[in-house]
């Protein structure tokens, strides 16, 4: 296990009397992808902000590790994110939901400038900004103004911008919101890439089931406080016992077919693309039902599979227990 | 490298945004150009100047017309008073003069002209009355002069006049006292005239005259004894010598009593006499009474007339000494030229500098006010499209200090100001031959420093607005004020004590007029010392307001709603309006919301009073949508939101390329 780099602690933050962060805790550990999960209007952006130091919490404290520090200083290595605020803003780059930069520079103008703002040398800057071009797809780009990209460029310009003075940790706010899944496929295999260079990520995002593939730990932010914080697959066997029944089928006709299953074997269901899938707790008992039926409907099976449960349902699950123990609680 | 990256960045963005680069690039030229064209010009005003005269042909109204006529205004003659005054009204001229009836020089009556303007042209309506009243006093002038020729001339015939009954005076003087020394004498004899009369004896004289009739009496008895006695003496003696003897006493005898018998005859013809001689002397004697009364009233006469002839000779005494005494001052009369008298004092205006156009005298003022609007809002322009960027948050999370970007802000402001000054002063070098290279360095410095000052003032403008039109509106309001308070529109003078006392504050007062100072009289450092250091203080005190400002414009960011942060800092749940189980985060949500809602909750939340329309008003600030969505219909505010996203939709294509 790799050594925590942010150590969020005790972190309370209120707009006005309303509490938004209630005692927030966790640590962020080096070289990690780190997910936050929560409904809209959970605080998973006021956490990030929180974190970066640009917003100040009511109480408690969010530590960041300097690892420039000499050995004798290793013991005093976490310092508070609000009293280093400026070398802070050295370590980390930020991606807002909505991107940030000069509608009316170009690409490369908008990296230069976004580069210089780091004190970045002329050399070191252009090499950053090439690698960054490449990187991000937008080689070919460069000298667009940016007002004129399509929002999947806009995106990856404003994770350029970001990672401009190559910053140990990129912190990224609903990095695929508005996005097509073409797109938002992209930005994921982009984040794998950076995540690859060494740069710890930090994103919250609401795309759960994207989450799961890519954060190695993920936190649960519900009730404005931290639910839990743990990898994907262990908070799948943690909170549910549901199992996705994957079939893939051709001519794929499941319409035909989902009416004749029973109903108690089957939570609910999703038709993804040509793919049905099933939530169930007996998969053996759907699989039994399913064949005969399969080949009544002439579907000539392509692919089945069964898995756990994604983080989306794991996710309805803790929410529609905590509706049944609020429902219990006015009950009784 | 970080402050010529940024200052490249902030001129970029400036050009790129056409509207900006509009005012950078074009808006110097196309005021310098329009400058040099209006004012251009001599120092006179192409005025319009209406009359109308009662009179048809008033040779005295003509002349004053004529007056005007040779400076070449624009002369229209009205019909009536109400043909004129509209006229003005209409702007077809600037004043509308009003002569009289029977309008002639000297008629107390008939001599007043009235001038009709119109005060709402503030700017002008002084130089109209000025420019008008100028002709009119110069022929005015002509008038006095001739009536006062006039008046000279019979002050020189007074004069002779005044001299000649002097000397009649004079003559009348010694009259008075000859007749005054007659009249003493005349007294002197009349006082010495003796009406007194002494007392007759009447009695005494009759008695007398019977003494003397007795005596007679005796003196007759007594002859008669000696006669008888002669006669007998005659008697004794006879011869013929005694008969000749008794003849004589005979005749004696005859003769005496001849007289006695004739004396009391005469003694009662002289006691007649007497008693006539009484008579008259009574009579004398009353009538010399009556004289002496006479007399009396006579003296009392000469007194009084003497009294008279006293007075009138003092009176004469003093209108002599007055006429002298205003011959005197009418000799002292030195100035005798009619000219002198009308125009005692001949004004004589001598510009202190040699430039004779319009643009030489305000050019310094347009110059500063072209620096004040460009400066303000160039600065507040580039803040506001800075703070509206959504690349603001970006800046916010590099390690580059706000005070950083403040200066990086004042600097680009800073620069592309002097480039326009640059440009304008190019310009009016060329085309307008401004005198703007007399006094170089001095002129450089005031440009400069207050090119900084009304960057600094933008800038405050900037980073206390929140839009771009508050920006313009309130950088239009503070160069408005700045205007109002100066000399520009109204002369300060004609201000109130604390507006004028205020405008001694205003920097662009003090730095147009101490530009005036240095291009046209050509000041040096020392006399601008004072100027110069109001201005530095004023910035200084405008960098700090700035750096203030903008640290409390940062701390409002970080307060505000997230929708105001186009994505940066989202604020749960408070934001968010709940409608049971639905969630309205955007604008999709309430298509989705209102679609999905029960009746009863679309009866509860938007019938009852509309939650989504305040919500839409409120936190995603599109005030425009939430009064559409006013309509308590779902099927209306359906169509509407979902019209409102497609043209959204639709913009937002265009944006991507292809």
């Amino acid at each position: 296990m790799t050594e925590p780099i942010f150590k969020i602690q005790n972190i309370t933050k209120k707009f006005s009397d309303n509490i938004v962060l209630d005692n927030i805790n966790f640590e962020i550990r080096k070289g990690e992808i780190f997910g936050i999960i929560g409904a809209s209007g959970s605080g998973k952006t006021t956490l990030l902000n929180t974190i970066i130091g640009f917003l100040r919490p009511d109480e408690g404290d969010i530590q960041f590790r300097f690892e420039h520090l000499l050995d004798f200083q290793k013991a005093m290595a976490f310092r508070s994110v609000f009293k280093k605020q400026e070398a802070v803003k050295k370590i980390y780059g930020f991606a807002a939901q909505v991107p940030s930069f000069y509608s009316n520079l170009t690409l490369r103008e908008n990296l230069e400038y976004f580069g210089s703002l780091y004190n970045l040398s002329t050399d070191a800057l252009q090499t950053n900004i090439e690698t960054l071009l490449n990187l991000m797809d937008l080689k070919n780009y460069e000298d667009l103004l940016s007002k004129n990209l399509s929002g999947g460029m806009e995106r990856r310009l404003d994770i350029a911008c970001a990672l401009i003075h190559d910053p140990a940790v990129l912190v990224l706010d609903e990095p695929t919101a508005d996005l097509d899944p073409v797109l938002r496929e992209h930005i994921w295999t982009l984040v794998k890439k950076i995540n690859k260079k060494g740069t710890t990520i930090i994103l919250a995002s609401h795309h759960l089931i994207e989450l799961e593939n890519l954060c190695s730990r993920i936190a649960i932010l519900k009730d404005k406080k931290i639910f839990d914080v743990a990898s994907p697959d262990s908070l799948k066997n943690k909170y549910s016992k549901i199992q996705e029944v994957h079939i893939e089928s051709y001519p794929g006709n499941y319409k035909k077919i989902l009416p004749k299953l029973t109903k108690k074997y089957m939570k609910r269901y999703e038709i993804r693309g040509s793919e049905l899938v099933i939530f169930t707790d007996k998969p053996q008992k759907v699989f039994h039902e399913m064949f005969p039926l399969l080949e009544k409907k002439k579907e000539e099976v392509i692919d089945m599979n069964v898995g756990k449960a994604s983080l989306d349902d794991i996710f309805i699950e803790i929410s529609k227990k905590d509706e049944v123990q609020q429902d219990n609680k006015q009950k009784s | 490298m970080k402050f010529n990256k940024i200052i490249s960045k902030n001129l970029k963005l400036l050009l790129r945004a056409k509207s900006s680069a509009f005012i950078v690039i074009f808006g110097p030229l196309l005021i310098i150009l329009l400058v040099g064209l209006a004012l251009n010009k001599p120092t006179t005003y192409a005025l319009s100047i209406g009359y109308f005269s009662p009179d048809q042909e008033n040779s005295l109204s003509e002349s004053f017309m004529e007056e005007i006529k040779n400076s070449n205004y624009l002369i229209l003659k009205y019909e009536n008073l109400d043909l004129c005054v509209n006229a003005i009204k209409q702007g077809v001229i600037h004043t509308c003069i009003v002569f009289p009836e029977n309008f002639e020089v000297g008629n107390q009556d008939f001599n007043n002209i009235e001038f009709h303007v119109d005060y709402s042209r503030a700017n002008l309506v002084y130089q109209i009355i000025d420019a008008v009243s100028e002709k009119f006093n110069l022929r005015t002038a002509e008038l006095s002069k001739d009536l006062t020729q006039v008046l000279l001339t019979r002050i020189l015939e007074a004069r002779k006049d005044i001299d000649e009954n002097i000397l009649a005076l004079i003559t009348t003087k010694s009259s008075i006292d000859t007749i005054v020394s007659n009249i003493q004498e005349t007294k002197s004899e009349a006082e010495g005239m003796d009406f007194s009369m002494g007392k007759i004896s009447f009695n005494e004289i009759e008695t007398t005259s019977d003494e003397l009739f007795d005596d007679a009496k005796d003196l007759k008895n007594e002859g008669l004894d000696a006669i008888s006695k002669g006669r007998t003496f005659a008697d004794g003696l006879s011869n013929t010598s005694t008969t000749t003897f008794k003849g004589d006493l005979d005749e004696i005898e005859s003769n005496i009593d001849n007289i006695f018998n004739s004396t009391p005859n005469t003694l009662e013809e002289l006691k007649s006499l007497i008693d006539n001689a009484t008579s008259e002397i009574s009579s004398l004697e009353t009538k010399l009474s009556a004289s002496s009364t006479k007399n009396q009233a006579i003296l009392n006469d000469l007194d009084n007339a003497k009294t008279s002839l006293e007075n009138l000779k003092i009176e004469t005494n003093n209108l002599k000494t007055k006429l002298e005494s205003t011959n005197v001052n009418l000799e002292n009369i030195d100035i005798i030229s009619a000219e002198s008298i009308v125009s005692p004092i001949r004004t004589e205006i001598k510009p202190v500098v040699s430039e004779s156009n319009q643009l030489a005298f305000v050019y310094p003022y347009l110059l500063m006010l072209v620096m004040m609007f460009i400066g303000v809002m160039l600065s507040s322009t580039l803040i506001l499209m800075e703070k509206q960027s959504k690349a603001s948050f970006r800046n916010f999370t590099t390690p580059t200090k706000d005070e950083f970007f403040v200066f990086t802000t004042f600097f680009t402001s800073f620069l592309v100001l002097i480039v326009q000054v640059i440009v304008i002063l190019g310009l009016s070098y060329y085309f307008l031959k401004a005198q703007i290279f007399a006094n170089f360095v001095l002129t450089t410095s005031i440009l400069l420093i207050s090119a900084s000052i009304f960057i600094l003032v933008g800038m405050t403008v900037g980073y206390m607005s929140e839009t771009q039109e508050a920006a313009t509106m309130l950088s239009i309001a503070v160069g408005s004020v700045f205007l109002l308070l100066s000399n520009l529109i109204l002369p300060v003078e004609t201000m109130s004590e604390v507006i004028k006392n205020l405008t001694a504050y205003n920097p662009y007062v003090v730095s147009s007029e101490l530009l005036k100072k240095a291009l046209l009289f050509k000041i040096n450092f020392s006399d601008a010392i004072t100027d110069f250091l109001f201005l530095t203080s004023f910035m200084i005190i405008l960098v700090i307001i700035v750096f203030v400002v903008n640290k409390l414009s940062r701390m409002t960011f970080m307060k505000k709603t997230p929708h105001a942060h186009k994505g940066f800092i989202y604020l749960p749940e408070d934001c968010y309006l709940k409608i049971n189980q639905f969630t309205l985060k955007n604008k999709e949500d309430v298509l989705k919301t209102l679609k999905n809602i029960s009746d009863e909750d679309f009866e509860k939340h938007v019938k009852k009073k509309n939650d989504i329309a305040n919500w839409v008003s409120s936190m995603l600030k599109e005030r425009r949508l939430a009064w559409k969505l006013r309509f308590k219909n779902r099927d209306k505010m359906i169509m509407v939101i979902k019209k409102h996203l497609e043209r959204e939709q639709k913009k937002a294509e265009k944006k991507t390329p292809t």
